[in-house]
């Protein structure tokens, strides 16, 4: 086996001793304790400094307001902090993006100043914060991108656009922030080993070509100056954190703490603008060039891990190795960053909030994975990754192992370990080798394939290109076959569909087939469009020169920002809700065309009804008990692979040349909550309105009855991968399956086996006794929530509420 | 796939449950046949004694909607009314197990425990999950009931597992004939043998049968078949959870089989309740589940005697 690393045990075992140190515990406490702050002086910069630059050309005026920005916001370094530079000087906070996405924030106009900022936090805005908000509203009115976007879509395609979100075809809402590349990684590998100075020489070298040379395009040169202004802005900020430090240290009375404060301020005077001469300055480093991306565009704060464990591996290695740093100090460090990145909400829009059910930047991080030589990349540092996140426990960062076959053993132990410790899906698992190869079928070369990480969540991408997706992330197929079943009637009661005929009158399944893949066709096709419309508008309106020099090397290169049209590009939308639409396709194929027991019309009156009214129950009972996906039943597998093919290829063959092809990425999230707000009752036995089949290659809630394995040959054998990048999956498994070392192993080799036989991703939710508290009283839901125990058969809602009860009480130690 | 005569063998199946993990090594299919010569006090799956089929009802499902009253042939379904709440009850003694009522019952309330299965379809559904048996080295386990009442049947099915690459393993009470005993395990990899109790006359109380033959087939199958065993032994407070027990069944593991052979402690669970009121069985046996405490003391008795013991399969 190739490796590009050779693995010290030794430091493995060293790593599975640190700890938490006592600085981070009471971090977390203090966390815990915190109310999310909104800062308003971010916003009150940004309106001033646009409104003091009218008549300069966009990419100057997007560089200077980011320079006030960072000239003038408040900092502050608090006593957990080692490694300095947060967003804002509160242990949780954020600023608005109103100088981006515009009139976003729910409340602004209330007259109580009550603004809902996170999902969970409601913040009374005094009257002056009111005042600096509702100014930058208006300061960016009609000159932001969503408007500009939003009026073009209108005069292009009327109330389609606005129909379309409101009956959750599509989502999410330009006012998410989320597009054109605003969620781009940041380019570490540059950073840490040539330092932000490397960006000032380089744009500077090319001005004076251009000058030089006579160049032609003055919009390369003004990208240029503009790079120039925000790098240099950066390394100022970071010098402000010096200062402070410095500051601080003539008054801290804390010897120790003095000279922790000096040590900070020489290290901030050193970097992000020079190369980092070792791990402490890297951690330091990342987090002040980390920091650029939250000043230029608050909600897509996120400056993702990427793939940490390569590029901070030298730096880590080296200090372990000359005896610099112990495991224990880098997991302190480690711990620290992952902690912050891991707690910094975004102050999102209420469509945003509805369909993310988060409001923190999902900040990603891979680990292990193939190196672009095509060696083994699993590191001592990935071990110290996952252990940081096992330690830490926080909802954020999504932990991706890029599984390969190549990947070690105990790489994969210690992530089942740490999702056992986690409970909820971290890390997850996506398979590396099937990426990999989808980018290379789409023309990608080898060596840029094997660098892609997730953005995001699952989602994969290439670090060097970038990603258009202007309000349109994700189709809702079950929103699509609502449709079909109301001849192009969406569930508002508008005709945002093809008139595809009354299903009534549909003789046979193939009628409902091609009026469901009409319906379809016609919403991604409009959907993709409307992205691509997007793209052509926003680089009018805005320019984010900061993330354009640190992310995409390929900027610097031809002078050009990433929010203007490129070929070099990709692009993506989730195409949603397959299973909820095989499920409900084929229950109609069995039970109206085949079996006979319903016609068509009882069935739409049933579901009209949302299953109420005299046969009601009784039909959707059948509904239920058709066969469904995640049984490893053939017949509707198929029915999934098909309706799975038939759906992404719809996405893939939109012909938008010269741009790459859409690829599907069925990602997870939250989102099917939203988009169930978008579907009727369906003939899989969904009642109205409810939330949607999870993740994109779930089964219907507890209707997976066969065992966790069957679910798992019925995702292999829909061949979710042939046609998309990723289809998520989540499985539930209850603790005591992974209470015992050979309950561990099995896990691992579960999760192996399935990504060996192509399987794109799986994660697990460690079921604790909550969970099994709901499914006692609701066992409709967890059909599938297995009991092992030796030569015993039974599932958990087989049981008695007493037997129950017993289970839930014993849930916290092995069942054996 | 499976050839001639043999792929027709069947046997009562009451359950194939996948990813079982504490029956054998790795991830395992096992097979629950259906049909048992003892009566363990304690049994956990009860609907695993009768080899016929059994209807199994789960009251918390029923709904009172009476479709099963008015389906079944023998009209031995009534309803009863509890508060504002309506539950089907079957007369146990008039039901013939038809399985008329489980069709009807949109709520799955209602179902019947077993059905005849044969060699094919049962090894067709096994090897379904073989690529979980490759990675973690697992495979079928056949347990029950008791594999030793269908020889043919698991003979048949295990010479197919073996045939396909899958690791075979067989739990079993042991008490048969030795042709039996020859037949289940010519194509077992591995047998998960209970102990129940070590004197004969307190084995005859708790599980209907002496365990001399028991005991001689155990030995059978450890010296002269040469098969790798594990000892299980079900901990049932009240009947066999003494450390005497413990460390007579210790003591002949050590001395008659041999010291490498893992003995398994498997504490009692009360699981098998539901299933008792499910089969409408009444004043079934009910005990305490052992403590933590106390399997940890068997488990140290065990080992007194060099074994390697585990608390669970």
């Amino acid at each position: 086996m190739r490796k590009a690393f050779e693995i010290n045990e030794d430091l493995l075992a060293e790593i599975d001793k640190t700890v938490l140190d006592d600085r981070r515990l009471r971090w977390k406490e203090a966390v815990r304790n915190a109310s999310f702050k909104l800062h308003t002086d971010r916003t009150k910069y940004a309106a001033e400094s646009w409104r003091s630059t009218v008549g300069e050309d966009i990419q100057i005026r997007r560089a200077k307001l980011f320079k006030h920005i960072a000239e003038n916001v408040d900092i502050d370094i608090l006593e957990y902090d080692y490694i300095v530079g947060r967003i804002g000087p509160t242990i949780l906070g954020n600023y608005t993006s109103i100088d981006i996405c515009g009139d976003y924030l729910d409340g602004l106009w209330d007259d109580t100043g009550e603004l809902q900022i996170t999902l969970h936090d409601q913040t009374a805005c005094s009257p002056e914060d009111l005042e600096i908000l509702r100014d930058c509203v208006r300061t960016f009115r009609g000159q932001n991108p969503v408007d500009c976007i939003k009026k073009t879509w209108r005069e292009i395609l009327g109330d389609w656009p606005d129909d379309s979100l409101e009956a959750h075809i599509k989502d999410p809402d330009l006012t998410s922030g989320n597009f054109g590349n605003s969620s781009n990684t940041i380019d570490f590998e540059i950073i840490l080993n040539k330092g932000l100075k490397y960006y000032i020489e380089e744009a500077t070298r090319r001005m004076e070509e251009f000058k030089a040379n006579f160049g032609q395009q003055p919009d390369q040169f003004l990208f240029w100056r503009s790079a120039v202004i925000v790098c240099q802005a950066c390394i100022d900020h970071a010098k402000r954190y010096a200062a402070l430090a410095r500051k601080k240290a003539e008054t801290e009375k804390d010897e120790k703490r003095r000279a922790e404060l000096l040590d900070i301020a020489e290290t901030c005077e050193y970097v992000p603008e020079n190369p980092a001469r070792n791990f402490r300055e890297a951690m330091q480093s990342m987090v002040l060039a980390g920091l650029g991306k939250a000043l230029e565009h608050p909600m897509f704060n996120q400056p993702h891990w990427g793939r940490g464990d390569q590029y901070l591996y030298p730096f880590f290695i080296n200090d372990i190795k000359n005896k610099k740093i112990t495991a224990q100090d880098a997991l302190s460090m480690l711990a620290e960053v992952i902690g912050r990145w891991g707690t910094q909400h975004m102050i999102a829009g209420s469509l945003h909030k509805q369909t993310h059910q988060i409001t923190f930047g999902i900040n990603s991080m891979n680990l292990g994975g193939i190196t672009p030589e095509g060696f083994d990349g699993s590191n001592e540092l990935s071990y110290l990754f996952l252990h940081a996140v096992g330690l830490l426990q926080q909802s954020s960062p999504t932990v991706i192992i890029n599984w390969n076959s190549q990947t070690p053993h105990w790489l994969m132990r210690k992530s089942i370990e740490t999702n056992k410790l986690t409970g909820g899906g971290i890390p997850l698992f996506e398979n590396d080798e099937m990426i990999v190869n989808s980018y290379v079928r789409d023309g990608v070369p080898l060596e840029e394939a094997r660098t892609w990480f997730g953005r995001g969540c699952v989602w994969p991408a290439l670090p060097q290109r970038s990603e258009y997706k202007g309000g349109a992330a994700a189709f809702n197929s079950a929103a699509a076959l609502h449709m079909a079943l109301h001849n192009g009637v969406a569930i508002t009661g508008k005709q945002l569909g093809p008139q595809t005929g009354d299903p009534r009158e549909f003789k046979t399944f193939e009628e409902l087939w091609d009026a469901y893949v009409e319906q379809h066709k016609f919403g991604i096709q409009r959907t993709l469009w409307l992205a691509d419309l997007a793209r052509e508008i926003q680089y009018k309106y805005i320019r984010l020169p900061y993330l354009s020099t640190v992310s995409i090397r390929d900027c610097m290169e031809s002078g050009r920002d990433t929010m203007m049209p490129s070929v070099k590009c990709e692009y993506g939308i989730t195409d949603r809700a397959i299973i909820d639409v095989a499920d409900s396709l084929y229950a109609v194929k069995k039970l109206v065309f085949e079996d006979k027991v319903l016609t068509m019309s009882e069935l739409m009156d049933a579901l009209d009804s949302n299953f109420e009214g005299e046969r009601g129950e009784e039909i959707r009972q059948m509904c239920l008990n058709a066969p469904k996906y995640g049984n490893d039943i053939d017949e509707v597998d198929e029915m999934a692979a098909k309706v799975g093919e038939m759906s992404a290829k719809s996405v893939t063959e939109w012909d938008h040349s010269p741009y790459p092809a859409f690829k599907s990425v069925r990602e997870g999230l939250s989102w099917h909550y939203a988009a169930g707000l978008g579907v009727g009752a369906l003939p899989n036995g969904r009642l109205a309105l409810e939330p949607l089949d999870d993740a994109s290659a779930s089964p219907m809630r507890g209707m997976d009855v066969n065992g966790p394995t069957a679910a798992l040959n019925s995702v292999l054998k829909a061949n979710f991968g042939k046609y998309t990048y990723v289809s998520a999956l989540n499985q539930k498994f209850p603790r005591n399956l992974v209470e015992t070392e050979a309950g561990i192993e099995n896990l691992v080799a579960y999760t192996v086996a399935f990504l060996k036989a192509g399987g794109t991703h799986i994660q697990y939710n460690i079921v604790d006794t909550e969970e099994l508290k709901d499914a006692k009283i609701h066992p409709e839901n967890h059909q599938n929530l297995i009991v092992r125990v030796g030569g015993f058969s039974a599932y958990f809602v087989q049981l008695s509420p007493q037997i129950q009860d017993d289970i839930i009480g014993r849930q916290e130690h092995c069942l054996n | 796939m499976v050839n001639g005569d043999v792929a027709r063998i069947s046997a009562p199946v009451f359950n194939i449950q996948s990813y079982s993990i504490h029956d054998g090594p790795g991830i395992r299919t096992t097979v629950f046949l259906k049909g048992c010569p003892l009566r363990c006090l304690w049994c956990a799956n009860p609907e695993s004694r009768k080899a016929a089929p059994e209807l199994m009802t789960y009251a918390s499902r029923c709904t009172g909607c009476g479709a099963c009253v008015e389906k079944c042939p023998r009209k031995v379904i009534g309803m009863v009314v509890e508060g504002d709440r309506a539950t089907a009850v079957t007369d146990r003694d008039l039901c013939i197990n038809c399985g008329e009522c489980v069709d009807t019952c949109r709520y799955k309330a209602r179902e019947i425990a077993g059905k005849p299965m044969t060699v094919e379809e049962v090894i067709k559904r096994v090897l379904r999950d073989r690529i979980f048996f490759e990675e973690s080295g697992g495979g079928i386990t056949v347990s029950g009931g008791e594999c030793l009442l269908y020889p043919e049947f698991t003979e048949a099915l295990l010479g197919e597992a073996k045939r396909n690459g899958v690791h075979t393993a067989v739990e079993t009470c042991c008490f048969a004939g030795r042709d039996a005993v020859d037949k289940v395990f010519r194509y077992a990899d591995l047998g998960l043998l209970d102990i129940k109790h070590m004197d004969s006359k307190m084995h005859e109380k708790y599980t209907g049968v002496p365990n001399k033959t028991i005991l001689d087939n155990i030995k059978y199958i450890y010296h002269d078949l040469r098969i790798p065993i594990y000892i299980r032994v079900p901990v049932i407070p009240g009947c066999n959870d003494s450390e005497e027990n413990i460390a007579d069944t210790a003591r002949f593991v050590v001395e008659e089989l041999g010291a490498d052979v893992p003995i398994h402690l498997l504490p009692y669970h009360r699981f098998g309740e539901s299933k008792n009121e499910s089969l409408g069985n009444k004043d079934v046996f009910k005990t305490e589940v052992p403590t933590k405490e106390h399997m940890q003391r068997l488990k140290e008795t065990a080992e007194g005697f060099g074994l390697k013991t585990q608390i669970g399969g």
